[in-house]
């Protein structure tokens, strides 16, 4: 929209605070980056920053490739570095990669999709990216300490314990998962409330479009697991630092709790990290099948199911933790009840492309490898719920195959595709489809190539989290395989990202709704304007915008009341402008939630680095418990008290902003 | 019902698919065996119903795979989309298809869920009907210690186990959490802090004598198959391993199972009861006995019949006499034995007995444990000698 046909008026209001961190008027240059509270730039550094993180880890999955490619392998790096590379590629690609990811697009695409102008608390989303980046930051300087967490993904206690584990490695471990966890809650509300009060007129929950159901499914996944990884963060952090014995077996405490604690989060978890790409997927398919959905109240039913049933089967991670027979029964019997629900995914996924028209674009080739790779990691999960040979495959290679099959062949292929599929709506410009397609057959044939034969491994004995293994075992030349197949993911990897540089600054422009789809974000330039729609779209069914342009293809049923000239009645011209005479108003950028969030990231360094305070043990004889406290934690509690005061200013902060106003002619 | 149910459903077909699995078995490295190769009855019961999910979930990908291969053939619109282009079909789900669907999986997965319980029952509990051997298990970073309560047998790294008898294994961990685990005997169990865990394995001779032959005339190396040609009595040996991640060493912790007959069996529990008996002169004893008290080598291990009687470390009585050392990582002679006690972070980083016996440098390059051991060439060919003729 050219400054012509609009004209902005700054708001009045001023505030305190305006007088030290002056805010500006309109979102301009870096400060329009470190101030905003615009869901489509907060949605573009959540993936910004993922894109980053999964090149670290990434860097790190090569390296233990390359480590595992032949066996009694030393010198590359040492046993230590490879633990710390194991743990912070799992931490890396859950936390900082596969969530922001599906983050990134919950907000840009999700408010877009519903016809919202922001989320509901834009300020509370900033504060989210902001605790997500610091906290991100946090866990990775462990490297330059040479402190980088080497305790495995899931921490089993007690290896995590002060006695096992000294020094700052654990808590950079804990603070930076604690911070994490703020993070994805605080986004999490943000997000349920804005599915569930911002929808466009008209938008029922029926009629909402299958990733904004999975957006909502996912946030009430999150508020529920994350309170419980956080208590044992906690709980664990006590055991450190204030020597209390929750995990502590010679002194009475449980380490299984841990299990139980971690998995009661760790298994939604997975759904968290599944069901957004999914909600891509069936977004994307149908599009390009160029037919609706097949069985759209099936498939949010099974979402909405298989979220509920993830809290249902924690213990299948933990069958060989001697659960006792009818606990393990149970928990077996559990886990393959949910492979009906993700089996009617995919029956649906299948019968959208019957009878379709399809075209092998970039984002489609992407979303039929996740069919089928999701399909694979299905097979071996059923075998893991029998929980027979299950004691067999735990802890073995045949897991590390499994969960790369649904967490890169699932979620990565989801996300790629939805990064294809929506690239034109965030930068206007499409990706190359002859890239895209070297990048998808890269990704796809190396990804096989890697951890197909791990099954194998598996199966014939080779443990995960280990370091080297004997030439005796007989492993070799399929290790060499499955280090050969990352190279060429690696290959694709690099190819992607030029593709993408190159083509946010000069690719092919997209123009207006280039992939021929059906939701409302659509129905909009790209990118979109600052302010999302001019006028609120009246949403009247579902794949309301593909009804909008191919109205004859409405098939009636019974139950369903809407006719195709109902369409007529969508003209704003007869419903008039959800904007009235002061325009549309977008609210003022904030420093408080950056300063926010840094504060209680501060604050989180200073507990990661309390050992340095410490009083001497001589000293500490003459000083009360409460200055030996201060002393020690001065920097955690500084931080702490910054992160309080950013809130304090940011509650008390006018809106600010300005006011758009079109022009007369624009309006028709 | 339930063994004739199994092999209803599993049985011809396994034996195919295991011939495929055969292949890429021996087109790759012959010698592997595994999980597949099952050697006794709570393996082989792990492994048959593993097939039941197998072949479900074959016919699954069999059939769904081959309808989304034929949607994508049959429904790929090639050439360029105009507004001429007449759209597909515009129907958007089918309520009996779809019930049908949930159905089919309901049935499926029942026919999975089925064997599974069972199964699970079957392998957690203990055969009821015939003695049953019990050794208690104690994982430590990263050694085990096995005893045998019944004899007062304590051994390290290496058990002996009783062909064809079932034999419960008690699980206790000294630290963190590590894991049982002997493939080819059956599926394995955490060391839990705190926690009573065990699980019962059992070796079937015939399975054994099958499968050593097998490798023998495959072509295949028999290394895991049978004892070493100079261990003192016939059998099998198989290989183990920690299978939960517990710190820097982790992938060193193995260890190794023996196989023996009843009647060998007994005379190994006879053999390993005794004390140590050097299998040199008197004087070369005394003088690796020497140098090893010397080292403080007595501080954490045991020699049965010396005045060495530490506790901490694996006991050494019989050492010269196991097929491995160092956790099973390495086989049991002479020179890996020196390179061992004389530079043991080398090859097991972070061990206690490096870590807080030996000289060494810590990560950021400084001297740590300046006043402890260091083993001179001389003394470490010396001590290596006089463990190795330690039988």
């Amino acid at each position: 929209m050219s400054s012509e046909e609009m004209h902005i008026e700054p708001a009045p209001e001023k505030g305190f605070f305006d007088n030290i961190f002056p805010r500006q008027v309109e979102p301009k240059g870096l400060i329009g980056w470190l101030t905003t509270i615009d869901h489509k730039r907060i949605g573009i550094l959540y993936g910004v920053t993922a894109l980053f993180w999964f090149l670290v880890g990434g860097l790190e999955a090569l390296m233990i490739r390359i480590q595992l490619h032949t066996s009694d392998f030393r010198g590359f790096i040492s046993a230590e570095t490879y633990n710390s590379l194991f743990t912070m590629h799992g931490t890396t690609m859950i936390f900082l990669v596969v969530m922001p990811l599906a983050v990134a697009f919950f907000n840009y695409v999700m408010p877009l999709q519903i016809g919202a102008r922001d989320v509901a608390f834009p300020r509370m989303n900033a504060f989210s990216y902001w605790m997500f980046l610091f906290a991100s930051i946090l866990l990775n300087i462990s490297w330059f300490f040479g402190e980088a967490p080497h305790m495995s993904w899931v921490g089993y206690a007690p290896i995590t314990e002060i006695q096992y584990t000294p020094g700052m490695a654990g808590e950079f471990w804990i603070i930076g998962l604690q911070l994490l966890g703020v993070a994805s809650i605080v986004g999490s509300l943000n997000f349920i409330t804005t599915i569930i009060n911002m929808r466009a007129p008209g938008m029922t929950f029926m009629r909402m479009p299958v990733f904004s159901w999975m957006t909502l499914v996912t946030g009430f996944l999150i508020i529920l697991a994350f309170p419980a990884i956080t208590i044992c963060l906690a709980e664990l952090m006590f055991d450190r630092l204030f020597g209390t014995n929750f995990f502590q077996a010679a002194a009475g405490g449980l380490p299984i709790l841990w299990q139980h604690l971690f998995w009661v989060f760790g298994h939604p978890e997975v759904y968290i990290l599944i069901l957004p790409p999914m909600g891509m997927v069936s977004e994307i398919l149908p599009v390009f099948s160029r037919r609706p959905l097949f069985g759209y109240p099936l498939i949010v039913g099974s979402g909405i199911a298989i979220g509920l049933m993830g809290f249902t089967v924690w213990s299948h991670h933990m069958f060989t933790s001697g659960l006792g027979n009818i606990a393990t029964a149970a928990f077996a019997l559990t886990t393959m009840a949910i492979a009906v629900p993700t089996g009617v995914k995919i029956f649906n996924w299948i019968g959208t492309l019957y009878k379709g028209q399809l075209i092998m674009a970039t984002p489609m080739l992407f979303s039929l490898g996740f069919i089928y790779q999701f399909m694979m990691g299905g097979f071996s999960g059923l075998m893991h719920a029998n929980a027979v040979h299950d004691l067999q495959q735990h802890d073995s290679y045949f897991i590390v195959a499994h969960f790369h099959y649904v967490l890169i062949g699932g979620a990565l292929f989801g996300t790629f595709a939805g990064l294809y599929y929506w690239f034109p709506k965030v930068t206007g410009r499409k990706l190359d489809e002859k890239f895209g397609k070297f990048v998808f057959w890269f990704l796809f044939v190396g990804f096989n190539l890697t951890f197909f034969p791990m099954h194998w491994l598996g199966l014939n004995g080779m443990p995960r989290r280990i370091y080297t293994y004997s030439p005796n075992m007989g492993w070799d030349t399929i290790n060499m395989v499955c280090t050969f197949g990352a190279l060429l993911m690696a290959v694709a990897v690099v190819v992607f990202f030029w593709d993408l540089f190159r083509t946010a600054k000069s690719g092919q422009v997209a123009g207006f709704d280039p992939w021929d789809a059906r939701t409302v974000e659509w129905s909009i330039p790209n990118p979109p304007p600052v302010y999302n729609f001019k006028d609120t779209p009246q949403v009247k069914c579902l794949d309301d915008f593909w009804y909008a342009k191919y109205p004859e293809t409405m098939v009636h049923d019974e139950d369903e009341t809407m006719h195709p000239s109902d369409y007529v009645a969508a003209d704003p011209a007869v419903h008039g402008h959800s904007h009235d005479d002061h325009g549309i108003h977008m609210p003022g950028g904030s420093w408080f939630p950056m300063f926010a969030a840094l504060g209680f990231c501060i604050g989180g360094f200073g507990i990661v680095m309390h050992g340095f305070f410490i009083p001497d043990p001589v000293a500490a004889k003459s000083m009360s418990t409460l200055s030996i406290l201060l002393r020690e934690y001065w920097l955690a509690i500084l931080g702490g008290l910054m992160g309080v005061a950013s809130v304090f200013a940011w509650a008390m902060e006018p809106i600010g902003g300005y006011n758009i106003h079109f022009k007369e002619e624009d309006n028709k | 019902m339930p063994k004739r149910y199994l092999k209803a459903v599993s049985g011809p077909l396994s034996r195919i698919l295991l011939a495929l699995l055969a292949i890429l078995n021996t087109g790759c490295v012959n010698e592997v065996r595994g999980t597949l190769n099952p050697l006794g009855p709570v393996a082989e019961r792990q492994m048959s119903t593993f097939m039941v999910t197998l072949w479900v979930s074959l016919g699954m990908f069999v059939v769904v795979g081959s309808f989304l291969v034929y949607c994508l053939v049959k429904f790929h619109h090639k050439g360029e989309i105009t507004k001429d282009t007449p759209l597909p079909d515009q129907s958007h789900g089918n309520a009996l298809t779809e019930i049908g669907l949930i159905l089919i999986s309901v049935f499926l997965v029942g026919i999975i869920a089925l064997p599974t319980v069972q199964g699970v029952f079957y392998v957690g509990t203990l055969p009821s009907d015939q003695k049953v051997y019990e050794v208690n298990v104690t994982g430590l970073q990263w050694w085990w210690k096995f005893e045998y309560p019944e004899y007062g047998v304590v051994t390290a790294n290496e058990i002996a186990i009783p062909a064809g008898r079932p034999v419960k294994f008690n699980l206790q961990t000294a630290d963190v959490l590590h894991s049982f685990w002997v493939p080819r005997l059956g599926g394995k169990m955490d060391l839990n802090p705190g926690q009573d865990n065990w699980l019962w394995l059992q070796a079937d001779p015939e399975m054994l004598a099958a499968d050593a032959k097998e490798l023998s005339t495959s072509g295949g190396s028999p290394r895991w198959a049978h004892l070493p040609a100079d261990y003192p009595f016939q059998g099998y040996v198989l290989y183990g391993q920690c299978a939960e991640y517990c710190g820097s060493s982790h992938a060193f912790m193995q260890f190794r199972v023996l196989v023996l007959d009843d009647a060998n069996f007994q005379k190994w529990v006879e053999w390993q009861k005794s004390d140590s008996k050097s299998t040199l002169t008197a004087g070369e004893v005394a003088q690796g006995q020497a140098v090893f008290m010397k080292n403080k080598c007595q501080t954490c291990h045991t020699v049965r019949g010396t005045n060495a009687k530490g506790l901490v470390g694996p006991d050494l009585t019989h050492i010269g006499s196991r097929t491995s050392i160092a956790a099973g990582w390495l086989e049991n002679t002479p020179e890996n034995l020196g390179h061992w006690i004389q530079k043991p972070g080398e090859l097991k980083p972070e061990n206690i007995m490096y870590v807080t016996g030996y000289q060494h440098t810590d990560k950021w390059g400084g001297l740590v444990n300046n006043s402890q051991i260091v083993v001179t060439d001389e003394e470490r060919d010396v001590l290596a000698k006089y463990l190795y003729s330690l039988k």
